[in-house]
């Protein structure tokens, strides 16, 4: 065969891929010391100061481990939900895992459940104020966030390294240029206060680019209002709780509403509309169109004094801001304002804050019980004050200190019960939650007005409402269907069946009681 | 082609020499793991493979396949009636075990209630029923208790409610297993506060589940907070007190914690205790 040019050519790309190929599929593996269990840890936690925590915890544990080895593999986190997709099913997955866009069907069927292990101490919290707790105990939200994630079992498949809160970021010297003063507002009061200092800086100077007082964005406004409309509906919720128990779930608030019982045109929903048309009006027009980063810039470039955004945005505004930055709980109404005090409890606790950098341990590892000792290991005090230190995010672990110059990032675990939401906060499809989305531009724009938005909704409520019930109750009908599975392997497993059956079936019944009040009530308003 | 032969062999070998040894399975992973962490495709095979080469008194693998082809996806007719004629084949087994006897009733029972549609509700009452009757000592047959009152107060009602009511309490005297016992406490309880805002009925249910103790996690916390806050309303602040310092003993980091505190405290002193 006569070798020409273009043959040569394509021999070069072959060449290149086989190499590829080569070093794609052997990956870490190839690199790892072969006299030791290398144990593999994969996320999507790019940022900055969260590498550097991971290898450091990992140099720390090989010290106290000389024959484990620790391989960080870090996915962007746009290609991470495809990526743990192929490497659970593909059963290549690293032995811990992280839990982003995890649902809870691949909870239940790659992640090991770790009931047992956080009903027990933590042996690295011995000498430590933890000692003696179950592991549980020990983290800010008792890991109810991360049981969420697998309401069919019931298991707790996994743990958070860290936790989120709400803040009201301050920029200090623009502060200081339109009211002379360096403290932050902290409360509601103090926040209107700033809101008409801003107003009139802003007349002075009509020549100048205007400065707004809240730099906000749409994907954040969703969070704020996760803030605002439960403050006005605390005491409405205390009051109809269907079983008395200080809460009211998303599902049995939307069946309050369809069986009469709550109405958008109650005092303390309406109250709540009124707060979050007022916060609304410090916010520059169009915000709802605007994304995370333009928000961000405008605050960074000095053209909002405030910016409410997550306790996850703080390490960028200390790395990038160049001004100094004061950080505070949102204000809301306390239960003296003269406006708003009288539906209120006062400030929420934040117990149940969202988590954030949640891993697992994958079934098919190998390394089960050297991966549970290194997530041990990462709640170890030291070494979560390490990763807040190196991250700028607050630890999940209690008593870790918050980054330095941000004490208030971390939650605020004493506070008064939850309120209401009135928007079915993530039930179902969430149909009722994009009813609000579509108009709330009827409460925040210039010509905003609560009645208008009163009457928008209250017209496609119930519909929504009802599509949202029906898609809680199929989801926990499947649930019921699985259960009967799982029962029956359970009674047909080698040895006979383990108490888990029971748990089980405790589960189905509770939900099939729901299914069917849900049903019922469905059924009524359409009547 | 004389291209692709010239770089395809090395490829594929290159590929395979460079595949992590993690990718290559090696052993068969036990089936009831694999379909109890919901991996249908890894379990079933090894369940058929045990079905056909069972004997005739291996019900225990006829049953276990039952189990897994309701979790099968998609999730057709066809597999359901699979999963039912192999429980049918055990009931008509005189020498299965009670376990597998029960378990057989029980599984054909919930496909024809629940995986079936639409439901013979008669015919599933009378299959709870007999199960119920003839193996009146067995936890899972005395499940059927629990589902014929979920029958009775929601699914397949009679004209008069309190009927049903008078059919839960009886079922509650002839059912032996704690658990079955506890859920229909709870049943009744709940259905005792939300329907017919019968307080006192309520708690009495209530307290009585919870003192068999749930076992899903969280769930007597969950209850304790529930009976506190009915018991509260009616004026009954010594079991409100009970509970509610239950549930703060059990659920240190929840959200209404504080609250909680501040309502024992008012308890305290309406009744006059001293703080411990």
């Amino acid at each position: 065969m006569k070798i020409t040019r273009s043959h040569l050519g394509l021999l070069v790309v072959a060449l290149g891929f086989i190499a590829s190929a080569v070093h794609v599929l052997r990956g870490p593996a190839a690199t790892a010391p072969t006299d030791k269990t290398v144990l593999r840890i994969g996320h999507w936690l790019m940022h900055a100061g969260m590498r550097e925590a991971f290898d450091e915890a990992a140099r720390r544990y090989e010290l106290e481990h000389p024959d484990v080895h620790i391989e960080q593999i870090v996915v962007p986190i746009r290609s991470y939900p495809a990526w743990t997709r192929t490497q659970l099913v593909g059963g290549t997955a690293p032995d811990i895992t992280g839990l982003h866009t995890v649902d809870s069907q691949m909870m239940a069927r790659y992640f090991v459940p770790l009931n047992d292990a956080l009903a027990q101490p933590n042996p690295y919290h011995v000498g430590t104020p933890l000692e003696g707790q179950p592991w549980r105990e020990t983290f800010a939200d008792g890991l109810d966030s991360i049981r969420a994630l697998t309401p069919a079992t019931g298991d707790i498949a996994g743990i958070a390294l860290q936790i989120n809160t709400r803040r009201l970021y301050t920029n200090l010297d623009l502060l200081q240029r339109i009211t002379g003063q360096t403290t932050p507002p902290r409360t509601y009061e103090e926040f209107q206060a700033l809101g008409a200092q801003v107003e009139a800086y802003n007349r002075e100077r009509p020549a100048a680019t205007g400065i707004t007082t809240i730099a906000m964005c749409g994907p954040y406004f969703g969070y704020l209002r996760e803030s605002l409309l439960p403050s006005q509906t605390q005491k409405l919720a205390e009051r109809v709780s269907p079983m008395r128990n200080l809460k009211v779930d998303a599902h049995e608030e939307a069946l309050l509403i369809l069986d009469g019982t709550l109405d958008p045109r109650l005092p303390d929903y309406q109250s709540s509309f009124d707060l979050l048309r007022d916060v609304s009006s410090m916010m520059p027009p169009g915000f709802e169109q605007f994304q995370r980063d333009d928000a961000l810039f405008m605050f960074l470039q000095g053209r909002a004094v405030t910016f409410i955004a997550g306790s996850w945005d703080y390490g960028v505004l200390v790395r990038d801001g160049p001004f100094p930055v004061a950080v505070t709980r949102v204000p809301i109404p306390d239960t003296d304002d003269p406006t708003y005090g009288r539906f209120t409890l006062g400030p929420p606790s934040e117990a149940a804050a969202g988590h954030e950098a949640a891993m697992g341990i994958v079934r098919h590892s190998k390394n089960q019980a050297l991966a549970l000792d290194f997530l041990r290991f990462l709640t170890k005090p030291e070494i979560a004050q390490m990763f807040s230190d190196y991250s700028h995010r607050v630890s999940a672990v209690i008593g870790v200190k918050p980054p330095e110059g941000a004490e208030e990032l971390a939650p605020q675990l004493e506070g008064a019960t939850g309120g209401l939401h009135l928007d079915a906060l993530y039930l179902g499809a969430r149909h009722t939650m994009g009813l609000f989305a579509r108009k709330s531009h009827l409460i925040t724009g210039t010509n905003s007005s609560v009645e208008a938005f009163t009457t928008a909704i209250e017209q496609e409520l119930p519909d929504n409402l009802r599509a949202d019930l029906g898609s809680f109750a199929r989801t926990d009908r499947q649930e019921v269907e699985r259960a009967d599975a799982l029962i029956g392997l359970r009674w047909t497993r080698p040895g006979g069946p383990d108490a888990h059956w029971r748990q089980t079936i405790e589960s189905q019944n509770f939900r099939e009681v729901r299914i069917h009040e849900v049903e019922q009530t469905i059924a009524e308003s359409l009547q | 082609m004389k291209l692709l032969r010239l770089f395809a062999l090395p490829a594929l070998a290159a590929l395979t020499l460079g595949l992590p040894v993690s990718a290559v399975p090696d052993s068969a992973p036990d089936p009831w793991e694999a379909a109890l962490a919901l991996d249908v495709p890894t379990a079933l095979p090894q369940f058929e493979e045990a079905v056909e080469n069972a004997g005739p008194e291996d019900n225990t693998s006829r049953l276990a396949l039952a189990s897994a082809l309701l979790l099968k996806q998609p999730r057709i007719s066809s597999n359901f009636e699979r999963a039912l004629r192999l429980c049918e084949a055990v009931i008509a087994r005189p020498d299965a075990s009670r376990d597998d006897a029960v378990l057989a009733r029980y599984l054909a029972n919930r496909i024809r209630h629940v995986h079936l549609t639409p439901p013979d509700l008669s015919r599933v009452r009378a299959g709870y029923e007999e199960l119920l009757r003839d193996y009146p000592e067995h936890p899972l047959a005395n499940q059927a208790a629990v589902k014929l009152v979920i029958m009775d107060l929601y699914e397949d009602p009679p004209a008069d409610l309190a009927t049903a009511r008078a059919r839960a309490n009886e079922l509650l005297q002839v059912t032996t297993d704690a658990d079955a016992r506890r859920e229909i406490h709870y049943i009744l309880g709940r259905e005792a506060w939300l329907n017919l805002q019968d307080g006192p009925l309520a708690l009495r249910h209530l307290i009585a589940a919870r003192e068999l103790d749930f076992q899903t996690l969280d769930r007597n916390s969950d209850v304790d907070i529930a009976i506190a806050g009915i018991a509260r309303e009616i004026g009954r602040p010594e079991i409100a007190l009970t509970h509610y310092q239950r549930f703060l003993e059990d659920k240190k980091r929840d959200s209404r914690v504080t609250t909680v505190r501040q309502i024992v405290d008012e308890l305290r002193t309406q009744i006059g205790e001293d703080a411990p």
